[in-house]
């Protein structure tokens, strides 16, 4: 079940970003589905989820992005696996808690991004990225994933309990 | 055995993905990334695009009918079905206008164009805010390359960077990473036009003696291979002289809405 969705989630999640991000962005600035669906996968199952649908995520992003192979690749995969290990080491998860891992996770996805694009074409600089894509992309990602948490907050408790082997009572 | 395995199996799986990104980085791949694992993943997800677009549009089309229904409701309840049939029908009637006027235009343009050029619909936009690329439905198929320019009746839009069987990616004007050969129409002074990190445009290397002023038109100067001579880029808004600069700082308001691209046309051979 969890491979189907897995499936589903690889398959629509081109789409979804290249279709739906840019009609609510802001200032030229999308969310990054990419890293609010990692945070929510590597939160309930774990590192080694995170860092596979993250790789898997990331390459696709790469393919289907006029950039070159690599910045979403490792990015996503590295966001996946600190997802992960915050899922494992975070008892008691809230909207607050969220906000903060998720502007974390994107200032994380957003750095080596920067440093990968920095490297293979050079055209930007960093004081100017950050102003205007990695910080603004990570406070619109927390916000996102902050309110699709407090709608299904309860779903991923009972899902994260599951996944460790407890039942909801 | 297997049982050390599972033990180690995160270690494991770092050190093979760190191999794959050590071989996904290699400088081959990055040209042609992977042809085994592109060509069928793009069919695949490109199947989806294509129905979510479809889909997309319906919804905003059924949106714009249903906004126009509830205007009608408002004004008059006791309104006949048959008349809001007619509404609905005519709110799409115009939207076929719309669109015809729109293609028109595209078509008289490149009929008076004296170079070749192919039509292609818009199906997405780049995935990160990284890169500012639209992609369209036109690939190698249809005879498109890397490094063609790209334009509307209004003026230039970018250039292709990568190409698939089906699709391009096209960099807008707007990017960081984009250059197009330029020259201020009134007083001919050339440079080079780029896209800044806020999302604009801006002209380089015009030195601090360069006649430039505020409403100048801009054009191609057909001096780098993707672009004719003459296609409007935009128009000066700033430009601003300081002492101790070598170059003038110039920027410009695209001719081209980059947010309300639905077509486009890729030249396909410039005459010189």
């Amino acid at each position: 079940m969890k491979l189907i969705w897995y499936m589903l989630i690889l398959l629509l999640f081109v789409p979804v970003q290249s279709l739906l991000m840019p009609s609510i962005s802001l200032n030229g600035i999308q969310p990054d589905l990419g890293v609010i669906l990692l945070y929510f996968i590597g939160l309930v199952y774990g590192e080694l989820d995170g860092l596979l649908l993250g790789s898997l995520i990331g390459f696709l992003m790469d393919l289907f992005s006029g950039g070159s192979l690599g910045a979403n690749l490792v990015s996503k995969a590295l966001v996946g696996w600190g997802s992960g290990m915050i899922g494992r080491t975070v008892l008691n998860v809230n909207a607050f808690f969220t906000l903060g891992s998720v502007f974390g996770l994107s200032l994380l996805n957003g750095l080596l991004s920067f440093l990968f694009v920095y490297l293979i074409t050079g055209g930007w600089g960093f004081w100017a990225s950050f102003r205007w894509v990695i910080a603004p992309e990570a406070f619109y990602n927390a916000i996102l994933a902050t309110v699709l948490f407090l709608l299904i907050s309860r779903s991923i408790e009972a899902a994260r309990l599951k996944s460790q082997g407890f039942s909801l009572p | 055995m297997l049982r050390s395995l599972v033990n180690y199996r995160h270690l494991i799986v770092l050190v093979l993905f760190t191999t794959l990104i050590v071989f996904l980085l290699s400088p081959e791949l990055q040209h042609r990334p992977m042809l085994i694992v592109e060509r069928p993943a793009s069919y695949l997800v490109l199947f989806f695009q294509r129905g979510l677009s479809a889909l997309a549009e319906g919804i905003s089309h059924g949106w714009s009918n249903y906004v126009a229904l509830s205007r009608v409701y408002e004004q008059n309840q006791r309104m006949e079905t048959a008349i809001e049939q007619l509404k609905t029908e005519n709110t799409q009637f115009q939207e076929a206008v719309i669109a015809n006027d729109r293609l028109t235009e595209l078509l008289g343009f490149k009929q008076r164009s004296p170079f070749r050029m192919t039509a292609a619909e818009v199906i997405g936009r780049d995935l990160s805010s990284w890169y500012r690329t639209i992609m369209i439905n036109k690939g190698e198929q249809d005879g498109l390359s890397s490094n063609m320019g790209v334009v509307t009746p209004s003026g230039v839009v970018g250039r292709i960077v990568k190409t698939g069987a089906t699709y391009s990616h096209v960099l807008l004007l707007v990017d960081p990473n984009s250059a197009v050969a330029a020259l201020i129409q009134r007083s001919r002074e050339e440079g080079i036009v780029a896209g800044t990190e806020k999302g604009l445009a801006q002209m380089k290397y015009l030195s601090t003696i360069a006649d430039v002023e505020v409403g100048d038109l801009v054009l191609t100067s057909g001096l780098a291979g993707s672009f004719p001579k003459g296609l409007p880029i935009g128009k000066v808004s700033r430009a601003e002289k300081k002492e101790t600069d070598l170059t003038q700082q110039v920027e410009i308001i695209p001719a081209v809405d980059f947010s309300r691209l639905e077509e486009v046309l890729v030249i396909t051979s410039v005459p010189f």
